[in-house]
């Protein structure tokens, strides 16, 4: 089943509001399990969890521990003490600097699992479809690339092999130039080639609208907004007034992007559907950012600190519950296998 | 002149808008109430930098298409940026020396040659692209991507200065390159090491506390990368010095004629049209 690009994103935006949003140790737990979960069954030919994934969370896990255990010699409940006075190893050695560096991991794995999974589940053409319709050019460079990769390493195999042939062989880095500038000028003919057919193409010829004389002006004052409501928030201590100078700014940017992407014509080939499926999972990550975001009457913190002394950290159903809900594209993958079938 | 002052207010703006949010998380906070606020702000920081710098990247690229890119230089830059990525593939399958990665080799040289803008776009997306296609998108992507845009656009620097003082094809030009690519194989690896290093968090001299003033801050994220980075940024900026070394002057001869090639325009004569 394929769920819309955008709800992924939004699936996206919720774990990682999750995860800027708690230190508590059991959420960032369950958050990972539910990842794991997520990709061990998403990820393409594979039932069971990447090694990848694993190796990383372990080594993640083990260095932010130590590492902090280390660094920070902070907290009452003191494991053993190494003596002497060698910097970074004497000195005491707490039980609440290992559990902050565990929870800095936590939040590292977390954070990775998460693009681990989008960059599995959703296509690199639909990623470079998510280019604003106003960034075009950019777009096709994007494409230009992507689809040359491959014609590159052929390219490169080929000029290998014929250096190879001649004698040539790569013992000291000035070996490789024979083989990096036919590849430079090989790739900079077929550059002129494209250009070429492109413009044949008539992809310059294209009618543009004209811009509307105040939007060069808009990109500066965007800029300003955004900056001006930073300092806001970090001088004055004015959230509210900063948030809305942010807002401000990135409203015009994406104003901005609507009116400079309407000046182009465009031809879509394909273009993705919203099926029930993906307006559900949508909506429902929609419902677990807000549900992060808000400090809501009666909603228990989702803070956690465990200087100086360690404490048992707090559990709220409600909590466990929204992130249990991460695992919707889980569920509506099954159905649609199965109504398929 | 109205257009020039506009385009270097918008430079101005997006780098002020970039450095701040590098340094972001060295400034102190106006509220000392540090325990809830200071966990909440250490988990937000990356995505605060993160979506900062991903509005510079999309205002810095909006701005340069601007220039109405023709088909050549989109050609030239999908191509050398598809060669980048290949590149790349290099710099993560075999991690030769620390930091060392030949990527940066083709940004400078392309921005040195071809101007800051294209420096900048060349840097840019060859992180996307590169990301796109090794899986590693994530919330470090736009951190490197302002970083290599900007070790791209600064080469136009050096060009300049080459211009400037008439080395042009001269081994001081070389030098001149071999000197940035050093520099930058340091200040990459400092600028992009800021994303996580709020992470590492906790009491002590090399770590980030919210509520430090800037110098203390900075004074303790200076100890954090002398003694972690500076070693593994230091084969980073030996790979650069080599790769211009050896290859630079070859490289620069080749894309100038190209260059040539690339900006040749061909415009309809008014006088030919009468004839016609």
């Amino acid at each position: 089943m394929k769920l819309h690009t955008w709800s992924w994103l939004s699936w996206l935006i919720a774990g990682l509001i999750i995860v800027s949003t708690t230190r508590n140790p059991l959420y960032l737990l369950l958050l990972i399990l539910v990842l794991f979960i997520i990709q061990s069954i998403l990820a393409k030919k594979e039932s069971h969890l990447p090694i990848s994934t694993i190796k990383f969370s372990i080594s993640v896990l083990f260095l932010s521990s130590v590492l902090n255990a280390f660094i920070s010699r902070f907290g009452e409940t003191i494991l053993f003490k190494i003596p002497g006075h060698i910097p970074l190893i004497s000195g005491s050695v707490t039980l609440e600097a290992i559990l902050f560096g565990a929870i800095n991991g936590l939040v590292l794995i977390a954070m990775f699992t998460l693009f681990t999974i989008i960059n599995a589940v959703i296509p690199v053409q639909d990623m470079v479809r998510l280019i604003p319709h106003a960034l075009h050019p950019i777009a096709v460079v994007t494409t230009i690339a992507l689809t040359f990769i491959p014609a590159m390493q052929q390219q490169f195999r080929t000029i290998q092999d014929a250096q190879a042939m001649r004698g040539q062989r790569l013992h000291k880095l000035s070996d490789w130039l024979p083989l990096f500038i036919p590849l430079l000028i090989g790739s900079l003919e077929r550059a002129m080639q494209i250009a070429e057919a492109m413009t044949a193409r008539g992809y310059s010829v294209q009618p543009i609208k004209k811009q509307f004389p105040m939007q060069k002006f808009i990109l500066p004052a965007l800029l300003l907004f955004i900056i001006s409501g930073w300092l806001v928030i970090l001088i004055l201590n004015k959230s509210v007034l900063g948030w809305l100078l942010i807002g401000s700014g990135i409203a015009l940017l994406f104003s901005l992007f609507f009116t400079s992407g309407r000046r182009f014509p465009k031809t879509r080939f394909h273009e993705e559907t919203w099926k029930i499926p993906s307006i559900f999972f949508l909506f429902t990550c929609l419902g677990i950012t807000i549900f992060f975001l808000i400090p809501f009457p009666g909603k228990e913190t989702l803070a956690y600190n465990p200087y100086p002394l360690i404490t048992t950290p707090t559990i709220s159903i409600s909590v466990l519950l929204a992130i249990l809900l991460l695992l919707i594209p889980t569920l509506l993958n099954k159905r649609e296998t199965h109504d398929s079938d | 002149m109205k257009e020039k002052a506009l385009n270097a207010l918008i430079y101005i703006l997006v780098t002020f808008l970039g450095i701040f949010a590098y340094l972001y998380p060295l400034l102190s906070l106006g509220s000392q109430n540090q325990n809830l606020s200071t966990t909440a702000r250490t988990n937000d920081l990356p995505l605060m930098m993160a979506v900062l710098l991903a509005l510079c990247i999309l205002v810095i690229i909006f701005e340069i298409q601007e220039m109405r890119l023709s088909t050549k230089l989109i050609a030239l830059l999908g191509v050398l940026i598809a060669m980048n990525s290949v590149l790349r593939f290099i710099d993560l399958t075999l991690p030769i020396l620390g930091g060392f990665s030949p990527v940066f080799f083709l940004i400078m040289i392309t921005g040195y040659v071809f101007g800051g803008r294209l420096g900048f776009l060349m840097g840019a997306l060859t992180m996307l692209i590169s990301a796109l296609v090794t899986g590693g998108v994530g919330p470090w992507l736009p951190n490197q991507m302002f970083t290599a845009g900007w070790v791209g656009m600064s080469a136009v620097t050096i060009r300049r200065l080459v211009v400037w003082t008439n080395q042009e094809n001269k081994p001081a030009e070389i030098w001149l390159l071999i000197i940035l690519g050093v520099i930058w194989g340091f200040l990459y690896g400092a600028i992009t090491n800021l994303w996580f290093w709020p992470f590492l968090s906790g009491p002590g001299n090399q770590v980030f506390n919210p509520g430090n003033s800037l110098l203390v801050s900075l004074r303790n994220y200076g100890i954090y990368y002398l003694a972690t980075s500076l070693l593994w940024d230091t084969g980073r900026a030996i790979g650069n010095a080599v790769l211009i070394f050896f290859f630079g002057k070859a490289t620069l001869k080749v894309l100038r004629r190209f260059q040539k090639r690339f900006y040749f325009v061909h415009y309809d004569s008014p006088i030919r049209k009468e004839t016609i």
